[in-house]
């Protein structure tokens, strides 16, 4: 084993500090010049414009090519039906998974005939919560969403109930969930927020 | 004595980005619509990856993947420049160059490298080309087809004309 000092804790201790504030600075500075390089709005059509190849790659895939239909689940319906009734007109096109039409229909049809809870099936209420709770919260992974879940009174629930049901969904784990990082509303809601104390937000 | 007393002072070295920060956060106005057209993709994408991720599976690219999402990502600056895509800045540079047809950029005046076509369009090449040329015989197409395609093998365009009925032989 090797016990040699490297290089960086043969410095004094003042000397480590000293290095330590200055990648700070250069973080901190990084991210400002980044952040402030471009108009916010222009930033968010990039992404969307980016985001709309890679979710036509990945249906590509997932149907080997448009031939095989996706396994969505009535909350999926739910969750991309409740934004896609937000979404303007000159947008529609950009829907991935099936035509802005049929994605509504669909959605509208679940919301008036919710499908029945099969035996020992989690309710259908408690599956939503769990599911919005995962999309609101990216860094929550599903020992976190079943505390937060007992907190609000859902105290029989367990750890496997939250897994299955986001398992279910198509809820990615939060290390995946947190790759694209905080969306754009959120960030530009906590940066108005957190500026005051000059936290830094990415 | 006042002027000894500010020079004593440490600048703070974060004033300048902090204020710039600042400037930032107070000005930004997202517009609406887009809010909700990014809502949705990050959505999508979000199932999508969940989807996928369930087959436990290494999403490999073929080249001009590569490139369709590197012509996209290269618009992408900022905040979520290099987290948001699945490709490395430096993939980026690259598939971004080679989609337009380039192997170097420089200064000096050179004749463009002939943009590659994506294997994927082989066949549909071949199917026009014998639609176009029925006359022609196998050696005649692949001698055209490799104007499009310089590095296809000979085997690979007959076996596709064999398949599409198109035999001289």
């Amino acid at each position: 084993m090797n016990n040699e000092l490297s290089f960086y804790m043969n410095l004094p201790l003042t000397e480590r500090e000293k290095l330590r504030e200055k990648q700070k600075q250069r973080t901190y500075r990084e991210f400002v010049e980044h952040l402030t390089a471009l108009d916010a709005n222009a930033q968010m059509e990039a992404e969307s414009d980016y985001l709309i190849q890679e979710n036509r790659l990945l249906y590509q895939r997932l149907t080997s090519g448009d031939t095989e239909l996706l396994d969505i689940t009535p909350d999926n319906y739910r969750m991309l039906g409740e934004l896609a009734k937000q979404m303007p007109e000159e947008f529609r096109e950009n829907v991935t998974v099936l035509k802005y039409d049929d994605l509504i229909r669909i959605y509208e049809h679940y919301q008036q005939n919710p499908p029945s809870p099969k035996f020992r099936q989690v309710p259908l209420e408690v599956e939503q919560l769990i599911v919005d709770m995962a999309v609101n919260h990216p860094t929550w992974g599903s020992p976190h969403i079943l505390h937060a879940m007992r907190n609000v009174g859902y105290l029989d629930l367990k750890d496997h109930h939250v897994r299955s049901v986001l398992n279910k969904n198509h809820i990615p784990i939060a290390r995946k969930r947190m790759k694209k990082g905080v969306s754009w509303k959120n960030f530009a809601a906590v940066l108005k927020q957190s500026i005051s104390t000059g936290v830094i937000v990415k | 004595m006042n002027s000894v007393s500010k020079k004593s002072f440490l600048k703070n070295p974060y004033k300048k980005w902090y204020r710039k920060l600042r400037e930032f956060s107070d000005n930004v106005e997202l517009d609406q619509k887009s809010v909700a057209r990014n809502e949705f993709l990050r959505t999508e994408n979000m199932l999508l990856w969940g989807m996928f991720s369930k087959n436990n599976e290494y999403l490999r690219l073929l080249a001009h993947e590569k490139e369709q999402l590197a012509l996209s990502a290269s618009q992408m600056h900022g905040r979520t420049q290099v987290s948001a895509s699945l490709l490395s800045p430096a993939q980026i540079i690259k598939y971004t160059r080679s989609a337009e047809g380039k192997k170097y950029v420089s200064l000096f005046p050179r004749k463009p490298r002939v943009a590659k076509l994506p294997i994927v369009h082989l066949e549909a090449i071949i199917r026009s080309i014998t639609e176009e040329h029925p006359s022609w015989k196998k050696q005649q197409i692949y001698n055209e087809v490799r104007k499009y395609f310089p590095e296809v093998p000979a085997f690979r365009v007959y076996d596709i004309l064999y398949d599409i009925g198109f035999w001289d032989g």
